[in-house]
């Protein structure tokens, strides 16, 4: 194991994933699901069975108690083999799970997060437009509130698993354009409530959750959808920044950290097997080094990560320590895929491989959950740099 | 070292653009002129290829280099260059193997027969080729190939397979390197040989690629081809296909792209705001745009000078290893850079209405990745440098 110090319960559970995984997410349905945008609900429901959507959620509400390490073990150990089933789990674990029980209104909690735990309820973020991106509070979907019913108009980009997900957690703007911060809302929009209507996006990778642009179009839900209850009107930005944000982070790099040693584990096997000039090309020193460079690369993105989670854990400010391993991990992780590959050769860029897989799906993650350029700043100034 | 093209090569270079400004007006331009995804046009067959393949025949641009009894002109070997360097620009076919290893090689090694059958074919653009030579155990180290050739009446039996075979699958000739003799040091076996593609016992199966590039594996089961299509001596096979690659170098790693690509870049940069903030103010942006410029303007320069060496009469093959090296990583290092400076919006496949550049970048970002590996990957050019170069011995 890689760190001596692991509590039982940890080892355990990787233990168990890693059994799930082998026999329900064998190399071959993977590819096939990545070739055909497919999400495997049967596996993802096998999941919910184990009881790992319930990492997030309160004992009271039926989860196991939230243990933040326990779900990015989770991430990390999916990612390693399909970012389908890796992101179907934190739409409903973080997404659902994290978001309702930190400010969801009581009403959402006592009848969401039972969902979660049981049934493995997800949620699609709905806060990119087509013109806003890392300035989130522009957005310009509108809801309007009305006889105690919310009407809402107006676009959404980057929905990923829009359509496998129960709701989208949209970001909304409620109040008038100047009240800027204090003017927005989060609405959770039934997935099949009428006037929605959803156009797919082909992208480079992240297969089988799908992304989608999401038309609203005079979509009426109740003042019991706000996020947070009717109090939770023109709270949205609020509830959107709090904490959650920093498991969000680190959600990510969980996710990079598995791509990357997927691909490092499939690296270091292929240099052993490959002959080249009479002798495994794990013998020569060139890859030898490379090898050793990638083990010990993934190693520092394994410590930021979980050191992360453990600063999330033990309730200190964590803004920094997730900033910095949002960061440097996702960065890193994209270094150490592309050497992979490189070692892999043209057997490293051909289907049937999962190596170009790996390529395809690492890319995102400097970009997801708030951009590298993103992080540096909010390094720069939560450690207090002056301007 | 002062590098400029002589008068005469810039009139050629005029030349060449003024027929391809005439090409770009035709209704079938789109599919022969690809400059958002270069190197689509070289790797796919179509009926508009065909043609402007033909049209360059009738232009005089294939076999320039060739001697004028095989219908060349005898031009220096710079004005192939040149007409890659502006075919490559606007993402038009290169002028391929045939004219180039397959056509130079039957030129100084050939039999009369090869020549006659091959040279008027190649020269009029009527005539595909695929090269056979890595397999799935003969990638860098190919030397080590197995693919076997055994004499069988007055001709060969041939038996195992090939990897990586571009073109395969619409080429109409073979370029296939076997092993004839596998008791002889192994670069000492090696034969070549033109194998007609749709002969029995071929069996070309789709590879698909990151790059969304068709390759091929091939299988061989007892093909049959008559002595008469060996090339050159038997067993110098190694010798000829290291040669073809000296003649090559300098041909086939154009500059162009690369700098086309920054400028559309910079277009984008220029033209775009984001967040109320135009990209141009953004210091990050400023601070990779200006190393890019600074890196590209490095790659032009380690370009001049492989055709320098070359115009010399040398063969600049530790130049063309230094070329292809930083090249290729500076291409890949290009679009991570665009990619990270579009953001989200960068991910957007080309079938997607609003993706950026028509999808260019992401395509860039997933077919780039070829080009550290193709062709000799980074690590034999580093060998060649260190070795041919640097003259450092090889110790294990």
């Amino acid at each position: 194991m890689l760190n001596s110090h692991e509590p039982e319960h940890l080892t355990l559970l990787r233990d168990t994933l890693r059994r799930f995984i082998d026999k329900e997410m064998p190399r071959e349905l993977v590819r096939k699901w990545d070739r055909e945008d497919h999400f495997p609900t049967d596996v993802y429901q096998g999941l919910v069975e184990l009881g790992l959507t319930g990492l997030t959620v309160a004992e009271e509400y039926g989860g196991t108690g939230r243990d933040i390490t326990a779900m990015i073990m989770t991430i990390e150990e999916l990612s390693a083999r399909s970012m389908a089933v890796a992101t179907g789990y934190i739409q409903s674990a973080c997404y659902a799970g994290l978001n309702i029980a930190d400010v969801g209104s009581e009403v959402q909690r006592n009848t969401l997060l039972p969902r979660v735990a049981a049934d493995g309820l997800k949620f699609s973020y709905g806060f990119s437009e087509p013109d806003v991106g890392a300035d989130i509070a522009s957005v310009r979907t509108t809801a309007v509130r009305r006889d105690g019913k919310i009407i809402i108009n107006g676009q959404k980009r980057w929905c990923s698993g829009a359509k496998i997900a129960q709701y989208i957690y949209a970001l909304v703007r409620s109040g008038p354009v100047e009240d800027r911060y204090n003017n927005l809302s989060l609405i959770l929009v039934p997935t099949d409530a009428p006037g929605i209507t959803y156009q797919p996006q082909a992208t480079l990778g992240l297969r089988g959750d799908g992304t989608y642009d999401v038309n609203f179009d005079q979509v009426v839900v109740s003042e019991d959808d706000i996020v947070g209850g009717p109090e939770g009107w023109n709270a949205g930005w609020k509830k959107l920044v709090g904490p959650g944000l920093n498991v969000e982070k680190i959600e990510v790099a969980a996710m990079a950290l598995g791509i990357s040693r997927a691909a490092v584990d499939d690296a270091w096997a292929y240099a052993q097997d490959r002959k080249q000039f009479g002798k495994p090309i794990a013998s020569i020193q060139s890859i030898r080094h490379m090898l050793a460079d990638v083990k010990t690369k993934w190693q520092a993105c394994h410590l930021m990560t979980y050191h992360a989670a453990s600063v999330v854990e033990g309730q200190q400010s964590a803004d920094v320590a997730t900033a910095m391993a949002k960061l440097f991990v996702c960065d890193t992780a994209r270094d150490v895929v592309l050497t992979c590959q490189q070692i892999m050769g043209a057997y490293g860029y051909a289907d049937g491989f999962d190596m170009e897989r790996y390529v395809r799906d690492i890319l995102v993650m400097p970009i997801l959950g708030g951009s590298s350029a993103i992080q540096k700043n909010n390094i720069a100034n939560r450690l207090g740099l002056p301007r | 070292m002062d590098f400029d093209f002589s008068a005469d090569e810039k009139r050629f270079i005029e030349e060449v653009r003024a027929f391809l400004r005439e090409q770009a007006l035709l209704p079938d331009a789109a599919d022969v002129m690809a400059p958002n995804r270069d190197s689509d046009s070289m790797l796919s067959d179509t009926p508009a290829r065909r043609r402007f393949n033909r049209e360059m025949a009738k232009r005089g641009y294939l076999g320039m280099s060739w001697p004028k009894e095989y219908g060349g002109s005898e031009k220096s070997g710079i004005y192939e260059y040149l007409l890659n360097e502006e075919l490559a620009r606007v993402g038009a076919p290169l002028i391929g193997k045939g004219i180039g290893i397959v056509g130079k090689t039957l030129i100084r090694h050939g039999s009369d027969k090869l020549k006659t059958e091959f040279l008027p074919k190649i020269r009029n653009a009527e005539i595909e080729f695929a090269l056979g030579y890595s397999e799935p155990g003969a990638g860098s180290d190919l030397a080590s190939l197995k693919l076997k050739a055994e004499r069988s009446g007055e001709g060969w039996l041939f038996n195992g397979q090939k990897i990586w075979n571009t073109s395969a699958h619409f080429a109409d000739w073979y370029w296939l390197a076997a092993r004839t003799d596998p008791q002889a040091a192994k670069h000492k076996g090696i034969s070549l040989f033109l194998v007609p593609m749709h002969e029995k016992g071929i069996t070309v199966s789709a590879i698909h690629t990151l790059g969304e590039h068709r390759t091929n594996h091939v299988f061989l089961d007892n093909v049959w081809v008559h002595d008469d299509y060996r090339v050159g001596e038997l067993n110098k096979g190694w010798t000829y296909i290291s040669e073809a690659l000296d003649f090559e170098r300098f041909t086939i790693y154009p500059f162009s792209p690369l700098e086309a690509k920054l400028e559309q870049m910079w277009k984008h940069i220029k033209t775009t705001q984001r967040n109320g903030q135009r990209l141009t103010a953004v210091p990050e942006i400023r601070r990779q745009m200006a190393r890019l410029v600074a890196q590209v303007e490095t790659a032009k320069m380690l370009q001049r000078s492989v055709i320098f060496s070359a115009s010399q009469g040398g063969v600049p093959t530790v130049e063309a290893s230094m070329c292809k090296l930083y090249t290729t990583a500076l291409s890949q290092r290009l679009a991570n850079t665009m990619m990270d400076i579009l953001g989200a919006d960068g991910l957007l496949h080309k079938s997607w209405p609003d993706a950026p550049d028509a999808g260019k970048w992401e395509w860039l970002y997933r077919s780039s990745a070829l080009e550290t590996i193709g062709a000799g990957t980074s690590e034999i050019q580093k060998n060649i440098i260190a070795r041919r170069g640097l003259g450092l011995p090889l110790t294990n």
